[in-house]
């Protein structure tokens, strides 16, 4: 039955997913597009490109893409369901084994040497989205514009961020409603 | 230690991840801007702990991080309704831009909102990354600066995967703290 293969596939897929992220795509690829035939390789980079403009991890959005085409709706829960199952169960287990043993000595210095360089890998993921949204690139990779929509929401964003506590979705919020006027000004 | 209730936990999870764009470790400073910052539910450590367990387990870093600390703060119940609120956004937002495929692709008024959101969000990111980088240097500062340099310029200019970047890392912290220190201050 297709909605048991649909969460047995991104069971598979959900276990395998070490590293998130677009290191995941391999895997779709491999089980979703190669054996399985759910859907093609063009569709696949539709995904991936849809990924980039919606919020989101790019395995959950391609889960449920990939169950509401095979199954409908009720599909798309299944196979995105059976995605973060697997985590869902690690998560238990890591999370009482830290908090039983997180203490010990040894434990703690890994730590020690793990915190600095999250906050570097975080500064990379900053940098990237910065640029990626805010900066516009020739496909050589050069940087030839800015995109001024984003960057005037970035500036006021930042200037909220500063002064005030308000909650991240306001602000967002805020960057829509800068994006709908841009809009409406281009257009006239 | 204060605690948030279980709608709390869900309704957090679930403005944060409708919100943020580029995914991965681009979530990790808003969920520690509302339970770090704003809340005081967990403190800096707590944290990067979370974000390190996030990282060895497989999935995706943001339901992975979200489900942390709900189990952190609420147990097996916490964790549950953290991953109903991380994981709702994506499953719904996908569903409807399903139906408006092509019109979701070639609209430019969506087009424009959508980019207004992303420059929104990679303000709070970076603004938020800052502060991380603050309250990391005011223990073992020299240590951790060099540590999140390397990391930073490996993280840029090499393809090098996460996993084997926070484990060596883990290796230098074992090593360092456990042995190397005080064999120099000795």
């Amino acid at each position: 039955m297709i909605l048991i293969d649909l969460f047995i596939t991104f069971l598979i897929i959900g276990i395998s997913a070490f590293g998130g992220g677009y290191a995941v795509m391999p895997l779709i690829q491999n089980y979703i597009v190669d054996s399985r035939h759910w859907i093609t390789m063009n569709e696949l980079a539709d995904i991936t490109s849809l990924s980039q403009m919606t919020p989101g991890p790019i395995m959950i959005n391609a889960a449920t893409f990939v169950g509401i085409k095979v199954g409908g709706n009720i599909g798309g829960l299944i196979a995105t369901l059976g995605s973060v199952l697997p985590s869902f169960i690690l998560v238990l287990v890591l999370g009482y084994l830290f908090a039983k043993h997180g203490n010990l000595h040894f434990i703690q210095n890994i730590m020690k040497g793990l915190r600095p360089t999250i906050v570097g890998l975080i500064a990379v993921a900053a940098l990237t989205l910065f640029i990626t949204s805010i900066l516009i690139s020739s496909p050589e990779g050069s940087i030839i514009g800015v995109e001024f929509t984003a960057l005037v929401s970035f500036i006021v964003a930042l200037i909220i961020s500063m002064k005030t506590k308000y909650d991240t979705l306001v602000i967002v919020l805020i960057g829509a409603i800068i994006g709908a006027i841009s809009y409406f000004i281009q257009m006239f | 230690m204060k605690k948030p209730s279980y709608l709390e936990l869900a309704w957090s999870f679930f403005k944060i991840n409708m919100v943020t764009f580029g995914g991965g470790y681009a979530i990790m400073p808003i969920i520690k801007k509302t339970y770090v910052d704003e809340k005081s539910y967990l403190t800096e450590n707590d944290m990067l702990d979370i974000i390190a367990l996030a990282q060895s387990i497989p999935g995706a870093m943001a339901i992975n991080t979200s489900m942390l600390v709900g189990y952190k703060l609420r147990g097996v119940m916490g964790a549950f309704v953290s991953l109903i609120g991380a994981f709702l956004p994506p499953l719904l937002v996908i569903s409807v831009v399903y139906v408006f495929y092509e019109l979701f692709q070639t609209n430019l008024l969506i087009q424009s909102i959508l980019l207004g959101m992303r420059g929104a969000v990679s303000a709070v990111m970076i603004y938020s990354a800052f502060n991380m980088f603050k309250s990391l240097l005011k223990t073992n500062r020299n240590f951790s600066l060099i540590l999140m340099t390397i990391a930073f310029l490996v993280g840029w200019f090499t393809n090098i995967s996460v996993g084997y970047i926070m484990l060596v890392a883990g290796i230098i912290g074992f090593l360092y703290f456990g042995y190397i220190r005080n064999w120099v201050q000795s």
